[in-house]
């Protein structure tokens, strides 16, 4: 898996509660240094306040699922309840999760380090999270759902991919994922109206195109060749932008068979 | 200087994360400060969030759960 810079300069810029263009005394440093930077102070601010939330969590361990998940809504907030989740057993945390709202569950998810929440990701039912994404969506919140998509099961993804209704929110996530060989991979199994639908949106601005020529980067040669075919059919100009773009991206190799149609 | 001010807010010991030895001094000085205000923004983000939960319970309890939980 190859680390795209400036995801991750995107990421570190939310940590930091700042704008990506602040943090341009970073420009020395590549994708894979800034994620080590990143993931070494989120494991700070956690720590800092690690043995408070082990002790808080331990206390909730014998209660019954919806006494804590009603001790979390009302006494502890989200902040501590997103925290004191590191600690709980994710079987445990996934039945009190069923408890919580759509908006609750949303707000803890704000708070969440998704690195951490691998297993909890992975308990949960898919159904169980698709309020919560709906409610990420509605509030603009793409980088905690880029985050998160990093980690969670593939065919959970697939499944809450179906809540996104604006197409181009699919590349203001993906902007913020790294693995954009799981977003290709599953973009590969849009059908061609979407797709299409898809570059439509891309070619709205440069930004979104080098979201979608990343992720076209990761597809196999014959996805690649679907795509250009595609961005073909939508608009014969486009892939002439595109080549600009990658020109200066230096990314026109890794986008060979895209471009080679 | 500078960059023993980074490993200090990303609590890594001295020579970790080695990419940081690519940072020039004012590079370094302006992450050390980046780091040292989304730590602090973080920590008054927790204390506040602990207080709203200590206020839920009687004030002659408050003491108490803080000591047990070592809030």
């Amino acid at each position: 898996m190859s680390i795209d810079r400036s995801t991750e300069i995107r990421r570190l810029a939310k940590l930091l509660h700042r704008e990506p263009g602040e943090l341009s005394y970073l420009d020395a440093l590549d994708g894979v240094e800034l994620q080590e930077i990143r993931q070494a102070f989120q494991n700070r601010l956690l720590e800092d306040h690690g043995a408070t939330f082990a002790k808080m969590a331990a206390g909730g361990k014998i209660a019954p699922d919806a006494l804590s998940a009603m001790l979390c809504k009302r006494i502890f907030g989200p902040t501590i309840t997103a925290n004191m989740a590191y600690y709980t057993p994710a079987e445990k945390a996934a039945k009190m999760i069923s408890h919580f709202d759509d908006e609750f569950m949303a707000e803890v998810v704000r708070e969440q380090i998704p690195d951490r929440a691998r297993e909890l990701l992975e308990k949960i039912p898919v159904d169980l999270m698709r309020g919560t994404t709906r409610t990420l969506l509605a509030s603009r919140d793409y980088h905690i759902m880029g985050g998160f998509t990093d980690h969670m099961p593939q065919e959970k993804v697939a499944a809450l991919m179906h809540e996104i209704t604006d197409v181009a929110d699919n590349l203001r996530v993906s902007s913020f994922c790294q693995r954009k060989d799981r977003i290709a991979e599953l973009t590969m199994k849009f059908d061609d109206e979407l797709l299409k639908k898809l570059i439509e949106a891309a070619f709205t601005s440069e930004d979104f195109i080098v979201e979608v020529g990343l992720v076209t980067a990761e597809m196999p040669a014959a996805g690649q060749q679907r795509m250009a075919k595609l961005t073909d059919t939508v608009n014969p100009e486009y892939r002439k932008r595109a080549r600009a773009i990658a020109e200066r991206q230096g990314s026109t190799e890794a986008l060979a068979a895209y471009f080679a149609v | 200087m500078s960059l023993d001010a980074v490993r200090r807010a990303l609590g890594v010991d001295d020579g970790a994360l080695p990419c940081l030895d690519k940072l020039d001094d004012a590079a370094a000085k302006q992450l050390a400060a980046h780091l040292e205000e989304a730590n602090g923004a973080h920590h008054r983000h927790i204390e506040d969030s602990m207080q709203e939960a200590l206020n839920h319970f009687p004030r002659l309890l408050r003491g108490p759960i803080k000591k047990i939980f070592g809030m």
